[in-house]
């Protein structure tokens, strides 16, 4: 994206407050008749929150369906045991702490600061990445002592949960994935002069989003059932 | 003699736990303190300016301390969700307090870390009401997954009639 096409629009937002008293851009009611900005807002970041809005809607999809199969069962596996439930809540703070480590690096980035802001994507995406790490080794070892596909060759049935718990896992791991490889391309190119705070900003929203998904998996499928001995 | 043991090993686990807890939230407070600021914006945010129509944009001045505090905050419910879910509470109780709590943090990501608290007005009700209306809509396909729980009781009936019948014997 070049200066010149984002200057304008950045500019556009300057004759809205009327001597910084915050209020509307325009008392006469043409807020919304063109010419202006009405959300006050990059475009950019409205058009990821549009994202971010379809995105919610997929994610509840998944989560509905499932808690819809859940209700329609009379059986439910448990098979979260302690050695799970501490895996994906290590998972969850680390994730929440890569949300903060991304606040930062919008913080720093506003401040001009690149290569401070550059770090603290990186740390981010590091997060990410323990986050993918962790919850790969969680799914390994539940196909192991869960899954059993050998035993479903033999009965013909795969255990309940199987289609549920890693359709809203794996799109959710996707995410994070997709979020790596976006952070780490963000941080190396802005580093190196690239981009401006509105993309840190950005990508920021995509990686809260992707943090917030995760509060509601988490205790909708992990602490739902857990395995009490 | 055995009960009374493992009666005390409950209440000290109990008290390490809520302690842990507790703790963890007192350490918060008190970083909060330090902190300074981030009490002002706890206040605005319990008088219900959760969405502050004087915001005049975006790029409203405001510190970073408040982030902490909502950090803090998120890892602290999440110790408590996990908590929850293993104190054996009915599946109805967990579910409405786990979704409860997990909307608090939702509410505190969307509106601090991802700033939504700072916008316009008009941003606001553009992305978040229609987003969650259709997300509740969703809700109107959950009676026809009810279907197996009355079943389930018509089967458990049916299983206490023949046992009766059977003469106590487990069918």
């Amino acid at each position: 994206m070049s200066e010149a096409t984002i200057q304008p629009t950045e500019h556009a937002a300057a004759p809205a407050p009327a001597a910084g008293h915050g209020h509307a851009p325009a008392p006469t009611g043409d807020v919304w008749g063109g010419g202006v900005r009405p959300y006050g807002a990059h475009s950019k970041k409205f058009g990821m929150w549009l994202f971010i809005v379809s995105d919610s809607i997929t994610f509840a999809a998944l989560l509905f369906a499932y808690s819809f199969v859940r209700m329609a069962n009379l059986e439910w596996p448990t098979p979260f045991h302690a050695a799970s439930i501490l895996k994906s809540t290590t998972m969850t703070f680390v994730l929440l702490s890569s949300s903060l480590t991304m606040v930062l690096a919008v913080d720093r980035a506003n401040k001009k600061q690149r290569d401070k802001a550059s770090f603290w994507i990186m740390m981010t995406a590091l997060g990410g990445l323990a986050f993918v790490v962790l919850h790969s080794w969680e799914w390994i070892e539940l196909i192991h002592e869960w899954v059993q596909p050998a035993k479903a060759a033999n009965g013909g049935v795969l255990p309940m949960m199987w289609g549920t718990f890693f359709a809203a896992t794996g799109m959710h791991m996707l995410h994070v994935t997709a979020g790596v490889f976006y952070l780490v391309g963000l941080a190396l190119q802005y580093k190196g002069g690239k981009f401006k705070p509105i993309d840190v900003e950005v990508a920021g929203l995509y990686w809260h989003f992707v943090d917030l998904v995760w509060m509601f998996v988490f205790p909708l499928i992990y602490l739902m059932s857990t395995k009490i001995e | 003699m055995g009960m009374v043991w493992f009666v005390v090993l409950l209440a000290v686990l109990a008290g390490v736990w809520l302690g842990l807890i507790f703790g963890a939230a007192a350490g918060w407070c008190a970083l909060c303190a330090a902190l300074g600021r981030a009490n002002k914006d706890i206040v605005a945010f319990l008088r219900g300016e959760f969405l502050n129509p004087k915001a005049p944009a975006a790029h409203k001045e405001h510190g970073m301390s408040e982030n902490y505090v909502v950090w803090g905050a998120l890892l602290a419910m999440t110790l408590v969700e996990v908590g929850l879910a293993y104190m054996r509470l009915n599946l109805l109780v967990m579910l409405v307090t786990l979704m409860g709590l997990s909307l608090i943090k939702a509410a505190l990501i969307v509106g601090f870390f991802m700033h939504m608290k700072f916008e316009k007005k008009s941003f606001v009700l553009t992305i978040v009401p229609a987003t969650v209306i259709t997300i509740l809509l969703l809700d109107v396909v959950f009676p026809d997954g009810l279907r197996a729980y009355h079943f389930r009781e018509e089967r458990m009936q049916d299983e206490v009639k023949s046992v009766t019948e059977a003469g106590g014997e487990h069918p």
